[in-house]
Parts: C-alpha cells; structure tokens; sequence
C-alpha cells in the first residue's frame, strides 16, 4: 500500500471518529443552548418544589441606550427535583438548558428549613455547575426575590451576581459563601455550612429600622439582615447577614453585625468598619476601619469533656470619625481608645459565639478543626462528637485592637 | 519497546514517573485518602522509606545480572516455561492496568465534555493515538513523554500551589488517622502507588549509561514520593468530601477551584487537555512494554501485527466493565493488589530465587551474561 494511500485512509478514520464530537453534530451547539444565570427554589403548591430559572435573553444586543439593563427572562416550573424541572423546562423552551454560567442558587427561607442536601448533591453531580457559584437563602419566596435583583449599576445581570458577594471583602455584612464550600462543610465533621442572606425590602425605612434591639443608636446600622436595612433603592432585594445551617436544615441567621465577626473569625475579610462608643459622647459612635493584623489564634482544651475555646484576635486599625474635637493625635488617646475597641469587640464576638453555641447550636467557624490535633486518630475524634459537644463549649475571648492614627486628619490636639 | 532502544537517565526516570503521574491525576490520591485518612502524608513518608528499601534490594539482587531483564532472568531460573510465565503475568498486568485505567479516564471524560457521546468514540480515538506512536518507534514517544512529563509534573505542583488559599491545614489531624495498624501495617498495601517500579525491571537492557541503573531508580522513587505527597496534600488540605463522595478525576476538581481575580477563571481546560496528552503516552509506553516482552518471549517479528492486536486487546478489554461500578472495582482493588503481587512479590519472587541460583552454579560473585 502506498504511503499516499494509508495517508488517505488514516485521514478518513478520523474525519468520521471526529464528526460526533463536532457541535453542530449534537444539539449542543451555543444557538441550541439557554444559559442560567440564577435558580430560585421554592416549597411548591402541588408538588415537590417550584423551580424558578432566570435565563439571559439570547442574542442581545443593546439596541437600546447604552446603560439599558439587559434583559432577562424568568420561568418557573412545579416538579419533584430539581432535575425533572430541568426537564420540564428544557421542553417548555424548546432549548437545553446550560448551568455553566449559572451565578447564583436561591432556596427560599421554608425550603432551605426542611433540608436541602438532595438539592446540593444534585447541583454538584453536574459538571457544568462551578463550585464558586453563589448559595443564596432568601427569606422572601426565592421567586421574588430572582424577579426583583435588577443591577442598577450593571447591564448584565450576569455580572450583578458575580460582583455582588465581592462586597463581603470590604463590608463583612454578607459572607461569600459557595455551592462548593456548602457542599464540603456538609461532609465536614468539624463545621457546618453558611448560606448569604437575602431578601427583597419593600418596607418603609422608618419601619424596618424600628425593629431593631439595639442600646445605642448607631449600632442600628450594623444590627439589620437583609430586608430590615434602611437602604431605599430601585434594586429591592438585598443581601446582608448569614444563613446559618444544622448540617443541611437552616436554623437560624446572624445580623450584618455578627457576619462581621464570623468572617474576621474565619479570616476570610480584608478590611471593614466597625463603630464603637465614643468616649466623649455615649450616644454617638465611632468609626474604625479594621482589619485582621494577623491571623486569629485559636486554642481548644478539653475541660470536663466540654470544649473551652480560647480565641485571639488581633486587629490593627485607623479611626474614620473625625471633626474638630477629635483628640487622637496622642499616644496616650489612641492606647485609651485601642482598649475601648478591644473591650467592646471583646463583648460582641463572646455573644456572638455563644449564641453560635447555645442558641444555632452550629459550628459554622470551623473552630471544630483547631480540636483535631487533640486526637490521635480519627475514631477517638469521631466518637468524642465535636458538633454535639460543641452546644457546651465555653469561651475565651481577647480582642486586642491596635489603633494607629486616623486617615489623612488627625483632629486637633 | 524494542531490544535494541537506549534510553538515557533522564528518559527513563521519567518513563517511571509516568505511571504514578498518571495514575494521580485519576484517581490514586483519592484511593491512599480512603485507606488512611488523616494519616495519609505521614503514610506516603513511611511507604516512600519503604519503597526506597526495596529498590536498594532490587539493585543488589539485580547486581548479578547486568545487562538483563525479569524476563532473561526468569528464562536463567527456570528455562523457557518459566521465562514465558513471566512473561505473560507482566503482559497481562500491563495490557490490563492500562485498559482499566484507559475506560475509566474516558468515562471522566464523557462525565465532564460529552455527555451524549458513546464513550467507544472516545476509547477509539485514544486507542488509534497509540497505535500510531507505536508505530513511530520507541525513541519517538520516549523522547515525547520524557517534554510531556516536565508540563505534567508542573501542573500538579501549580494545582497545589494555586490552591493554598483554600487550604485547612488542620485537615493533616488526627495524625494517626485511622489508627497507627492501618497507617503502618494494613497501609503498606499503598505501596502499589509505586507500581511504577515495574518498569524497572525491565530497564538494565535499555539504558544507555548501565551503572546508572541505581540512581535511576532512586531518583524515580523519591520524585514519586515527592508528587505523590503534593497531591494527596491538595486533596486533603480542600475537600473533607473527597473520599465519602467518590468523585472521579479529584485531581480536576481541585483545579476547578482555581481563579485568579475575576479574569482568569476555569483554568480546569488547561489541566486536563495536558492530562489528556499525558495519558496518551503512559498507555502508549504501556503497549511498548507489552509488545517488547511479547516479542521476547515469542521472538514474533512483525511489530506492526503485534500493534494492531494488542490494541484490539486494549479496546476489547476497555469495552468489558459494564458500568462505573465495575470499573471502579477493577481500578482499585484488582489494580491495587494485582500491582502489588506482580511487581513486589513476582518480580521479587523471581530475582531472590535466581540469585540462589546464581549462588549455587558459580559459587561466588561472578556474573551472568
């Protein structure tokens, strides 16, 4: 045989082998394809759960004014899983649905309370899904709350999502929290999972703040949970605080206050403002912008079988609050004020892990992990409970708060 | 793998590397993890120690026999029955670990990219990648894996690297993990992940600086060692759920968790399209192997033959297992203690034997040409 001809011969193989995996082939093609950007999953009427799915308009092109918000289409389906809606929908639209570029999963508040780990394995079981996409608990029907996040300061609603848990770096009044990470702390025998906070605010500002239980005025700001914020925006849904889990059945939330103390905890914060009583006037509050100097220290003992937690948080920070009264050019005054921050950093991370303990009954700080090194091997660690013993754990905080100076003021002296 | 190839030093610590490699990026950090659990690093030091031990007694037992192979040892200790028995345990061991491992990397494959496709098209394309680097010749693909190794060693480490950030060191605790007898005594069996050794057995021929037979081996067993302790590390340090939820190709998972800002992101491609060309050479080299021992023990001289009914073979028996069930069966503990009884007990076996042999002919020192 000629080299030409096996040239020939070896060539077609291929060409033929190589024509299933072309796209236009299949029907997986881009123009057969409907991309997700979000899935809402709500208890259903007459099944299982009602599926909601926000897809982005195909072939979009901004005819309209440049700032013109991309349009998005949102559909919904009642089914028994998630899969089978996927289904109904795929035949619904006449197009195969595609989560690859699916930014965010919402489960309603009362979906997310009777478990949602069939869903969670279910989302992960499938390859297009990216463990960096957002797990959202909206406490509002998730439907609503897909309908009403409308970017205001993006066209695409794709990047809205994407940008949006971005804010947790700087804020720490919503944590980043992933399918990924969900997924892994559901199989974690030393934490459990978190979910961002979500909801859509329609009420007045005056009677959403008025529901706060604060003893100062200025702690209303960082005392609120998405829906029951001040803000008055075009966007209603919000996302503020944390969802927090018992393994996969939500148990309770934490306010943008204790979010904020749960990231600095588990390190995963860049910076944020913290306000303070000022000592010149209880009444009003001062404004540090924090951030962890080093990484938090945490030690575990065993003490009577129950875990005794010693954490250490060192902080280092600059003052925001100035005017002219302002008197924080002296050692002397900033020391004064560096303990005043401990002090009163030191009383909201006690409560706040307390009520991680006592009342959520949760490890969601992963301070389970830290105790590992107390155990020699696996079954001691398994049969000693971690989670269960954690509901008895009792804490030792020390916050120690470096203020250096303000910003560009330095107040006079 | 013809009689009359060289390969040099380099070359052939890579020819070693490349069966753990490749079987890392599979699934062997997932099956060490679910074996020792917490304990799995100081595990891979104590089986590392261990298969270094018993690659300083390989070369010793090997000392005797310069310029040979198992197979011309096997022939030495019991004649031609037993130089084919050898022969075809090693054949099959080869013919069937690359099989098994071929299906079940095509089955992540079709899981991840094409779902709708027959996983035959994709076993295919592989098996016609292989025939046509065997019929290229031995130095063609050795010098190919020995530029394709490098990429793939770097890639494992950038994984590690990259995913520091999502690293929970404390994940290493409780440091006996499931107990000091399963990570001492019932974890040794992990010491198939240095299957690799097999090649070594039949490298004295082929190597073009013959003294350097030691430091191949050594410097391969500790580079094993090394990448071996990089991936279960990754594996450990980010997924408490590696283990309980049997998720193929671990390795990509950790590689889908990579992102650098907002920009850079899914770089998972990248890995596995190297993974990909990789696995084509490790099963390349495999059917070398199988075809070199095949023409030694028949002295068969059409190569091209050969070729074209081993790679039958290997699509034949890829198509067998029925589902992933089976498949994950064959991969880990019929390869694991098949691995372990043909390269540490056969191979062994045949070397102590032959030195006794040896000992009792010559009644000293001198050696066997």
């Amino acid at each position: 045989m000629s080299r030409y001809l096996k040239f020939i011969i070896f060539m077609t193989l291929i060409i033929i082998i190589a024509i299933p995996f072309v796209g236009s082939y299949s029907v997986q093609s881009v123009d057969d394809l409907a991309y997700l950007v979000a899935i809402g999953i709500d208890i259903g009427d007459k099944n299982n759960m009602k599926v909601t799915f926000e897809f982005t308009r195909p072939n979009y092109s901004g005819e309209g004014a440049a700032t013109e918000v991309s349009p998005t289409i949102i559909n919904s389906v009642e089914a028994s899983s998630i899969d089978s809606a996927i289904t109904l929908m795929n035949t619904h639209i006449s197009k195969e649905i595609n989560l690859s570029h699916c930014k965010v999963i919402v489960f309603s508040e009362k979906f997310a309370s009777q478990g949602i780990s069939e869903q969670i394995y279910s989302l992960m079981n499938r390859s297009q899904i990216r463990p960096d996409t957002n797990v959202i608990v909206s406490k509002c029907p998730a439907e609503d709350f897909i309908e009403n996040s409308q970017p205001s300061l993006e066209n695409l609603v794709a990047k809205y999502y994407d940008i949006a848990p971005i804010s947790s770096d700087y804020t720490g009044y919503v944590p980043n929290a992933t399918l990924g990470d969900f997924f892994d702390r559901l199989n974690c025998e030393t934490c459990h999972p978190t979910a961002m906070l979500g909801s859509i605010n329609i009420d007045s500002p005056s009677t959403s703040s008025s529901s706060m239980d604060s003893s100062f005025a200025f702690e209303k700001d960082s005392q609120i949970t998405a829906g029951s914020s001040s803000i008055e925006s075009t966007n209603a849904s919000e996302m503020i605080g944390t969802a927090v889990f018992y393994w996969d059945t939500f148990v309770g939330e934490l306010n943008a206050q204790e979010t904020l103390y749960h990231l600095l905890i588990r390190d995963e914060i860049e910076s944020c403002n913290i306000t303070i009583p000022s000592s010149y006037n209880t009444n009003k509050g001062l404004d540090l912008f924090l951030y962890n100097e080093k990484k938090p220290k945490i030690d575990i003992q065993i003490v009577n079988g129950s875990p005794f937690v010693h954490l250490t948080l060192n902080l280092e920070g600059r003052i925001l609050s100035v005017d002219s009264d302002s008197q924080y050019d002296s050692e002397e005054k900033l020391n004064e004020l560096s303990t005043a921050a401990s002090k009163h950093i030191n009383a909201a991370v006690t409560n706040y892990l307390y009520k991680t303990s006592r009342e959520l009954k949760t490890d969601i700080d992963g301070l389970g992990k830290h105790a590992l090194t107390l155990f020699l091997t696996e079954p001691d660690f398994e049969s000693y409970d971690w989670l269960r013993k954690y509901r008895d754990a009792t804490f030792d905080v020390n916050v120690n708060v470096n203020v250096k100076s303000a910003f560009l003021l330095g107040g006079d002296s | 793998m013809s009689s009359d190839t060289k390969i040099g030093s380099v070359e052939s610590i890579f020819l070693i590397l490349t069966v753990m490699i490749n079987h890392i990026i599979l699934n062997l950090p997932k099956n060490i993890l679910e074996t020792t659990g917490s304990a799995s690093l100081l595990n891979i030091i104590f089986i590392t120690l261990v298969a270094l031990g018993i690659v300083y007694l390989l070369c010793k037992l090997f000392k005797r026999f310069p310029g040979l192979d198992i197979i011309d040892v096997s022939h030495f200790l019991g004649g031609k029955p037993l130089k084919y028995i050898i022969g075809i345990l090693f054949i099959l061991y080869f013919l069937i670990t690359s099989s098994i491992f071929l299906r079940s990397f095509c089955e992540s494959i079709k899981l991840i990219f094409f779902q709708r496709t027959p996983v035959f098209f994709l076993l295919v394309l592989f098996v016609i990648g292989i025939v046509y680097v065997n019929k290229l010749g031995n130095n063609s693909f050795i010098r190919a894996n020995t530029l394709i190794m490098p990429i793939v060693l770097i890639s494992i480490i950038l994984i590690f690297i990259f995913n520091l950030q999502n690293f929970t060191l404390e994940r290493m605790f409780p440091v006996f993990g499931k107990g000091i007898p399963t990570t001492f005594f019932s974890g040794i069996s992990n010491l198939f992940a240095f299957a690799g050794i097999a090649f070594l057995y039949f490298l004295p021929p082929s190597l073009t600086q013959p003294n350097q037979y030691r430091t191949v081996a050594f410097t391969s067993v500790i580079l094993s060692g090394i990448w071996l302790l990089f991936s279960v590390a990754t594996l450990l340090y980010i997924f408490p759920s590696v283990v309980t939820t049997d998720e193929s190709l671990p390795l990509y998972f950790a590689s889908r968790y990579i992102e650098f800002g907002r920009f850079f992101q899914r770089l998972d491609a990248i890995f596995l399209l190297i993974w990909i060309i990789s696995i084509t050479s490790y099963l390349s080299i495999m059917m070398s192997f199988s075809i070199h021992i095949f023409r030694k023990i028949t002295e068969f001289k059409y190569v091209y033959i050969i070729i074209y009914g081993f790679a039958i073979a290997l699509l034949v028996l890829s198509l067998l297992p029925q589902n992933m069930s089976q498949i994950y069966f064959l991969e880990y503990p019929v390869y694991k203690y098949y691995s372990l009884f043909i390269v540490f007990i056969v191979g062994f076996t045949i070397l102590i034997l032959a030195n006794l042999k040896h000992r009792k002919l010559k009644k000293g020192d001198a050696i066997i040409e």
